[in-house]
């Protein structure tokens, strides 16, 4: 821990220019030859799509409509509203599992003993299936005979209709998420606190600052670059939310927690709107590399010439 | 003992953590009429019921084989090409670096349920609905850029001197990338190879559109726990901690590396 912090290591420069560019070729030919064969045709096949009228039951009904799928989509209350608890989900997970994350890492820091089996626990809830955790808090969720409102009751509270009630539904999944993901970020800060130098605290307190102030002093700046990664991280990663949701609620009651992609799976899969379901695939693609655009490029954390290196 | 509170929250947090995941494994061996009473192991006798008729049910064991095969054919193939394109950008200057980075990251930063049209109708297009091939075809194309990123952050540790040194002494490019670079970053290379294994196991959204029966995997099996009349929590449990052991396996031996991978290769632990 002596020289520990913060070091950005050039990774450009190392290259070999002597090269030149003539064997690169052989290298990357693999990678953008699978690129695009798999990639192109999608690509220009939802391009089109989304200008017809394509009802997978009725393909002979199929003809050029132009924009309208996407003049449709402008006048969808049901995508406008889904777009709303989308945001509504990613903003409240990726706050409550960073505020909590956090908080637990800054814990984690202060003892000694177990802090190996803490890691190693922590990572269980991250690669098992969301799918098997979506199921099985369904069945945790459950207003009859699930285990979460046996402890209710055992508290003295009365039952909540966790899934079956349209306040409570999208709530009940975003705890989901918060639950499996809150790992990745105590995981990642605790990597990051471990860095701090020690004597910079030590100077501040004969300085005369409290607990308080060299938090926000020092702690936060300092560790600017790892709230930056995790939040980037769980941001992307809340906007792909799928199973979590669709396999627990499937968006009800009603469409009181139908999110974004789960009304985009239905449009295409449940009615089979070939050609709307384009058009909202390429807009929501579209929507989330620019969110992911504008928050890498104003960070900077992915650019090649820097990285966080932790000691261990 | 101002560390008692410390370790007070450290607890109830872990316990919150894990609860869920025991819950399964309790729920797994509970006898029929126990499933949904909450009971906690010793309060009832635990049998293998539910594992005997999860492994008699032909159609569970194929699909997790299914699950297997198409896995590990992804990481197969997305190995070796993501090593060759990791280690080209690692080693060599290019233009525009960082664009062609956050084109590749796309792939794994958007939705995947924003390609679902598009790839389907590829896949009805081409004759692979319900069959590996197509799954897999789909799989290597996400875990691709990924791939291609964590190795690309492998490789640029390994000191390029030792490669140059081989070169003066008559090895080509090629040669030198394949007996001492790719040796040099095994560990990265396995990491990578777990990541995209675990990644690949547990994926729903693709396997739901693109698959029927044939080439149906564990993760849609679950799926037939529900049906019309009951819900089979029991086998759907001892199911959850069969597959769900799997990656805990990986991960757990793995784990040195695991975060760097899933910060996506931005914190890194030096040795």
């Amino acid at each position: 821990m002596s020289n520990a912090g913060i070091r950005t290591v050039p990774s450009d420069g190392r290259g070999d220019r002597r090269m030149g560019g003539a064997p690169i070729a052989r290298f990357v030919v693999p990678a953008a030859v699978l690129f695009l064969a798999v990639g192109v045709y999608p690509t220009l096949r939802a391009v089109l799509t989304s200008l017809t009228r394509y009802q997978l039951t009725d393909p002979d009904g199929t003809r050029f409509v132009g924009l309208a799928n996407y003049v449709g989509l402008v006048v969808d209350t049901r995508f406008w509203a889904a777009l709303g608890r989308s945001i509504l989900f990613v903003v409240s997970s990726v706050t409550l599992s960073f505020t909590i994350g956090f908080m637990v890492a800054l814990s984690l820091s202060r003892i000694r003993r177990l802090r190996g089996l803490f890691q190693m626990l922590l990572i269980l809830p991250m690669v098992v299936s969301p799918t098997v955790i979506a199921y099985n808090f369904r069945f945790m969720y459950n207003y009859g005979f699930g285990i979460i409102n046996h402890i209710v009751e055992a508290a003295g509270f009365s039952r909540i209709d966790f899934l079956g009630s349209t306040t409570t539904a999208l709530w009940s999944t975003v705890g989901i998420d918060v639950w499996q993901w809150t790992p990745l970020v105590i995981l990642i800060m605790f990597a990051g606190i471990e860095t701090l130098p020690r004597e910079l605290y030590e100077a501040a307190r004969v300085d005369g600052a409290g607990a308080m102030r060299s938090f926000f002093a020092l702690t936060v700046p300092l560790l600017r670059p790892f709230i930056v990664i995790v939040v980037l991280i769980r941001l992307m990663d809340a906007m792909k939310v799928y199973e979590t949701i669709h396999l627990v609620t499937s968006g009800g009651p009603g469409t009181s927690s139908e999110t974004l992609n789960l009304y985009l799976a239905k449009v295409g899969f449940s009615w089979f709107d070939m050609g709307y379901g384009s058009a909202l695939g390429l807009v929501s693609l579209n929507a989330t590399a620019l969110i992911a655009m504008v928050v890498v490029k104003r960070s900077g954390v992915f650019r090649s010439a820097a990285k966080v290196q932790v000691p261990r | 003992m101002k560390t008692i509170p410390i370790y007070a929250l450290l607890t109830v947090y872990l316990s919150i953590t894990i609860f869920p995941l025991l819950w399964i494994v309790t729920t797994s061996l509970k006898p029929d009429a126990e499933v949904l009473t909450p009971t906690v192991l010793g309060q009832f006798t635990p049998v293998w019921d539910n594992y005997r008729a999860l492994f008699a049910d032909s159609r569970f064991t194929a699909r997790l084989v299914n699950s297997l095969i198409v896995s590990l054919a992804t990481v197969a193939i997305t190995i070796p090409i993501a090593s060759l394109a990791g280690y080209a950008f690692a080693r060599f200057p290019l233009r525009k670096k960082d664009n062609w980075f956050f084109m590749l990251l796309t792939t794994r930063m958007a939705p995947p349920v924003a390609f679902g049209v598009p790839f389907y109708l590829l896949m009805v297009r081409i004759d692979l609905i319900d069959r590996h091939v197509g799954l897999i075809v789909i799989y290597v194309f996400m875990s691709l850029a990924f791939g291609i990123w964590l190795l690309r952050g492998f490789f640029e540790e390994v000191p390029v001197e030792i490669e140059e040194s081989a070169r003066v002494d008559g090895c080509t490019r090629f040669a030198s990338f394949l007996r001492i670079t790719l040796p040099m970053a095994r560990a990265g290379i396995v990491t990578t190879a777990v990541l995209i294994f675990i990644i690949t196991w547990n994926e729903f959204f693709f396997a739901s559109i693109l698959t029927r029966n044939t080439a149906a995997t564990y993760t849609v099996h679950l799926t037939t726990y529900f049906g019309s009349r009951r819900i089979e929590w029991g086998r759907l449990s001892a199911a959850s901690t069969v597959v769900g052991t799997v990656p805990l396996i990986f991960a757990v031996l793995t784990r040195t590396y695991l975060i760097r991978g899933f910060s996506l290769g931005a914190v890194r632990q030096t040795k």
